[in-house]
């Protein structure tokens, strides 16, 4: 017979049996602070996913006593709460992420957090149900704080599913998060899916990204506004006529020189290639700067190049076994200072490639 | 770029696959502010479990100098921690910028001991730290020993498919819609399979869940008192259900 809970990918049953060892489980039987409030959230998060996805709590199963359902309802309205805060900050912080691994975080994050309310609104309303049947003592109380539960979830929904945040949302489709909720999910959860989960989600990002492309600027555009960041002054021409003498190596440290470069860079006219150099902020008599060629495709070393002849600002030379090629920066220097704008660029077999705007 | 901190000899296992024992990684002016203003001092992200009393001298306006080095010699080591293991989701993204794909780079996520994941970008052995962040897998794990498994749940189930349960294969393209545009994730590598769960069945690798032990983050556990466990209610309305059905 098949482990039931081999399905038990992310060890529910495990946290639901620790959180069950908790001893602030027992302020239950007295007046349960908020900790133990939040420790019955976790219990009925935690069976609700068992039900969710099929699993076998084994002896621990059953239902939450009217009491934990009812601090577990508290805590959950402090869980909706906070995932309000967050879905209001996701924006912001979605736009300051520092990579799209960031971005993809906070947005599973966020919807983690809803698919962590789902589960234990399964519970409670589960607890909820039995109590109003059998009449529990504190069966009123718990239908009260549920309802109260209920009314606040729906508007966590009416917020995450408010135009900008579900576009942001959306972006989660490029992943298999979703995917993997709904195959883990069993009957009848499966048969009525949320919001998150229905498609709802797959459906903007197909919008967005049809709009996308229609509106977004095809490369020509891209390659008009390089060329304006270029010619403004983002060349790599125009920083070396800025930088200061190339000062002896006695002067400064080695870290100060290194550490802080600029980034030049052209691209082939397919834009199979790139040539890509980094250059001292701080130069140093003697650098030597070094154009590395790599293909556009995985950025590996372009060894096809290798023979090639190419110039740079004039200067000839011919690309390496290992692509690459070394100037002088002091020449460099020299001639971005002395030749004219329309010679100061990079050459392959006499054709001129362009150049990207210089990044610090 | 400037730069506000340069390691210049990260050990890392040779497993890594990161083209050498010994890596580079700058830390930018502009990866450190963020890190510290969207995550070390978020409230929510518990960075007081990995940096001790340090945290209250990064909330200071201007940290001090000497905070910022203690800090950035505790993350250090616990980078360390999981480059030499090796315990790392290694990745390759294309942007797209209209309809063109422009410049590959690799991304390198490390999972750390603490449970917090820290992102790279480079080659070759030469980084730039990004960012560094709880994410709220492991923010809501108040076992502090088993957060980095949350965190390494959580980025298996963003890349793993679980209808086969296999690892991406290095062609499988992740295209997601970032800030400047689509992003193209390829060579989506969990290094070390068997320590992020993987196993293998009849010479397929299969992820089952279960993570082996990591002592370094063990001895960050505060496992707490554990006391008798409570006992849920035995359901009612199944029992008076198979009463009727009876």
């Amino acid at each position: 017979m098949m482990d039931k809970n081999a399905r038990d990918l992310f060890g529910y049953v495990e946290k639901l049996r620790e959180a069950l060892a908790s001893p602030h489980l027992a302020e239950f039987d007295t007046i349960p602070t908020e900790q133990a409030k939040r420790v019955a959230l976790k219990v009925a998060i935690c069976l609700g996913y068992c039900r969710l996805f099929g699993l076998d709590p084994g002896e621990d199963d059953g239902v939450l006593p009217v009491p934990e359902a009812a601090g577990a309802a508290e805590a959950l309205q402090g869980l909706v709460v906070e995932t309000m805060e967050m879905a209001k900050e996701y924006p912001e912080r979605w736009d300051h992420a520092q990579c799209g691994q960031e971005e993809l975080d906070l947005t599973t994050d966020l919807l983690q957090s809803r698919m962590d309310i789902h589960a234990a609104q399964i519970a409670i309303a589960e607890a909820n149900l039995e109590a109003h049947v059998f009449d529990d003592p504190g069966a009123e109380q718990l239908d009260a704080l549920w309802k109260a539960c209920e009314e606040r979830i729906n508007e966590l929904d009416d917020q995450l599913q408010s135009p900008s945040i579900l576009e942001l949302l959306s972006t989660i489709t490029g992943t298999h998060l979703l995917d993997n909720w709904r195959m883990l999910l069993v009957e009848p959860y499966s048969l009525a899916l949320p919001w998150w989960l229905d498609g709802t989600l797959e459906q903007t990002a197909a919008r967005v990204e049809a709009e996308a492309l229609a509106t977004m600027p095809g490369p020509e555009e891209w390659r008009r506004l390089r060329r304006a960041y270029v010619q403004r002054g983002r060349s790599l021409a125009a920083k070396l006529q800025q930088l200061p003498a190339p000062i002896a190596m006695a002067a400064a440290t080695a870290d100060v020189a290194q550490a802080e470069t600029y980034m030049a860079q052209w691209s082939s006219p397919d834009e199979d290639y790139y040539a890509r150099t980094f250059v001292p902020k701080v130069p140093l008599q003697g650098t030597l700067v070094e154009i590395q060629f790599v293909r556009a495709t995985d950025e590996d070393v372009a060894w096809e190049l290798a023979g090639k002849s190419m110039k740079l600002f004039g200067i000839e030379a011919t690309i390496s076994e290992a692509a690459c090629v070394s100037f002088s920066l002091e020449s460099l220097i020299e001639i971005a200072r002395t030749k004219p704008q329309s010679e100061l660029n990079l050459q392959v077999d006499g054709v001129v490639w362009e150049e990207w705007p210089l990044k610090e | 770029m400037s730069v506000l901190h340069r390691w210049d000899d990260l050990s890392c296992s040779p497993a890594a696959n990161l083209d050498s024992d010994r890596i580079v990684v700058v830390v930018p002016e502009s990866g450190w502010g963020h890190a510290l203003q969207k995550h070390f001092l978020n409230k929510r992200e518990p960075w007081k479990d990995v940096f001790g009393d340090e945290l209250a001298g990064l909330r200071e306006p201007s940290p001090a100098e000497s905070v910022v080095n203690k800090v950035l010699a505790i993350l250090r080591e616990q980078m360390e921690q999981s480059l030499k293991r090796p315990f790392i989701l290694a990745f390759e993204i294309k942007a797209r910028q209209g309809r063109a794909m422009r410049r590959g780079q690799h991304r390198v996520v490390l999972v750390l001991p603490c449970g917090a994941q820290a992102v790279l970008g480079g080659r070759k052995g030469k980084y730039r730290w990004l960012t560094c962040y709880f994410p709220n897998a492991a923010v809501v794990e108040d076992n502090v020993a088993k957060r980095w498994i949350e965190t390494a749940r959580r980025l298996v189930s963003q890349y793993v498919a679980f209808g086969s349960f296999m690892p991406p294969d290095e062609k499988v393209v992740f295209s997601v819609r970032t800030e400047f545009g689509v992003e193209e994730r390829w060579k989506v590598s969990f290094i070390t399979p068997e320590l992020w769960g993987f196993v293998d069945l009849n010479g397929k690798t299969i992820w089952r869940g279960r993570f082996p032990s990591w002592p370094e983050a063990e001895k960050l556990a505060h496992l707490g008192a554990v006391g008798g466990k409570r006992r849920l209610k035995r359901p009612r309305l199944a029992l008076h259900a198979d009463r009727v059905k009876g």
